[in-house]
């Protein structure tokens, strides 16, 4: 094991400064990112009484706060019609290759 | 209590079959048995041996295996020998349940599970120097046993029949074989419960019951691949939880979000909010799937990854980035003005957008891949670099999409 990690380090040593600015920064913002560790919770299913519930996972949805959003999951997020900064980016992209001489671009 | 008189007690529960009352005595972790182990006083191995014969074989033995169980868990504080006594103490109860009816199951049940506990305390310090856990391995062989005594239960029909402890103990059984680290093991004890035509129907068993056993027929179903099934069982335990079972909650919902996910069905910020570790967890990978942003995802996978594989459920995860993909690529074709002829590049541009820079092959690739699964609907015309997409609904809502 050890034998096989000494090669990818150094080749990651030589690669870093030759691979220019999009490498580097991805590092960085990379690091900014703390681990999430694994939970050292036991994960085994808890026992619980057979009887007197205090109400099922929908009734505590229903206490967790007013109004008719209750519902447990969002099948229907998905906007056909989005319109968002990265549409609006595209876009421009899009409309930069359509200006330079593209014959595959003209409908 | 004194010995004798705690001996004594027994005779009438058993005389009138009152399983609250045997449970009562029988339980470790309660004010009788504390109050027992300050009175009782040291049991010797004469007495162990010769336990008397004022109750019906073998309830003198089980009763002063008790005494001498709760003595060295409370007052010598021997783990490793109040699991030996309890182990002694089902092998008396083994001898007398094989004869009985299903009134005495709750009985069997606060035995077993104290059983458990005490192996699990027994083994504490041998699993810290050595990495085996002699005591829990026994300890399921013992609740095998028990499981087989239920479940070819030939005397009593019906509501007498052992035969409706079957889930109470299969589940113990796969508890105990997660713990040992043998979780391969469960599928044996699944077969011999859904293969014998005569056990009872599952929704016929306690509530408890149902929703475990749910959990973990689900969740082996999730370990194993079988996304549509863990689904099914998955969801059918979430909604029968109860609301104050949340750790339980949290459990089912850490498979059954992931399997969600897969099919673009986000869990509601509400039911999040429910579940603080699981909204840290699982906030920034909606949110990449929504803005189609696949580089944060699979920063996020990386973020993430000890826990997720602690979990079992980083390749979920991981394939679950294709719902990004997708939103990525159809955001491409709504800011194509939702043209059906797109070319490459449209979806090369997209990805670099969100930094992912890849050559033209490799975004055909990706695109091709999309197709392949129903994500995307349409082909590719390789020599003219173009994606050509089916007029209507080319990007088909995912949970449509059957598997």
């Amino acid at each position: 094991m050890s034998d096989n990690k000494q090669p990818t380090e150094t080749k990651e040593n030589t690669a870093g400064p030759s691979n220019g600015t999009t490498a580097s920064t991805q590092q960085t913002e990379k690091k900014v990112l703390p681990k999430l560790g694994a939970l050292e919770d036991d994960d085994e299913f808890e026992d619980f009484p057979a009887t007197d519930y205090g109400g099922n996972v929908l009734d505590a949805m229903k206490k967790a706060g007013d109004g008719p959003n209750d519902n447990l999951w969002e099948d229907n997020w998905d906007d056909d019609d989005v319109e968002d900064d990265f549409t609006k980016q595209l876009r421009t992209a899009i409309q930069e290759k359509q200006g330079a001489p593209d014959e595959f671009m003209k409908e | 209590m004194k010995l004798q008189q705690y001996v004594n007690s027994f005779s009438d529960p058993l005389r009138f079959e009152d399983p609250t009352s045997l449970v009562r005595l029988l339980t470790c972790h309660n004010k009788t048995s504390r109050g027992l182990a300050d009175t009782v006083g040291v049991i010797d191995e004469r007495r162990l041996n010769n336990p008397g014969h004022s109750l019906p074989e073998p309830w003198d033995g089980i009763a002063i295996r008790h005494c001498a169980c709760v003595y060295a868990l409370y007052i010598k504080r021997d783990y490793t020998e109040a699991y030996t006594h309890q182990s002694a103490l089902l092998s008396l109860f083994y001898r007398w349940f094989q004869d009985q009816s299903a009134w005495v199951l709750p009985v069997l049940y606060i035995l077993l599970q104290d059983l458990r506990d005490l192996a699990e305390q027994a083994d504490q310090g041998t699993y810290s120097n050595t990495g085996k856990m002699p005591s829990l391995e026994e300890c399921t062989r013992t609740v095998s046993k028990a499981f087989s005594m239920c479940a070819t239960d030939r005397t009593f029909k019906g509501v007498e029949s052992r035969r409706n402890g079957v889930y109470h103990i299969a589940c113990l059984s796969l508890k105990c074989y997660f713990k040992v680290g043998k979780p391969n093991l469960c599928k044996n004890i699944i077969r011999a419960v859904t293969s014998d035509p005569k056990t009872p129907p599952i929704d016929e068993a306690p509530l408890n019951d149902q929703v475990t056993w749910h959990f973990y027929i689900g969740m082996l179903a999730f370990l194993n691949g079988e996304d549509k099934k863990a689904g099914e069982e998955l969801e059918w335990a979430f909604l029968n939880c109860p609301a104050d079972a949340k750790r339980n909650q949290e459990l089912i919902l850490t498979y059954l979000i992931p399997l969600h996910l897969l099919r673009d069905s986000l869990p509601s910020p509400r039911l999040l909010s429910l579940h603080p570790r699981l909204e840290e967890l699982f906030t920034p990978f909606i949110n990449s799937i929504k803005s189609g942003d696949v580089r944060e995802y699979d920063e996020r996978l990386d973020w993430a990854q000890q826990r997720l594989v602690g979990m079992s459920t980083y390749l979920v995860m991981e394939r679950a980035r294709e719902g990004g993909l997708r939103m990525l690529f159809k955001k491409a074709w709504i800011a194509s003005d939702k043209s059906s002829r797109i070319p490459i590049t449209t979806f090369q541009s997209a990805l670099k957008i969100h930094g992912v820079d890849v050559d033209s092959d490799e975004v055909e690739c990706m695109v091709a891949n999309m197709i392949y699964r129903g994500y995307m609907k349409g082909y590719i015309s390789h020599e003219k670099q173009m994606v050509v997409l089916a007029k209507s609904n080319p990007f088909p809502n995912l949970w449509t999409i059957v598997r």
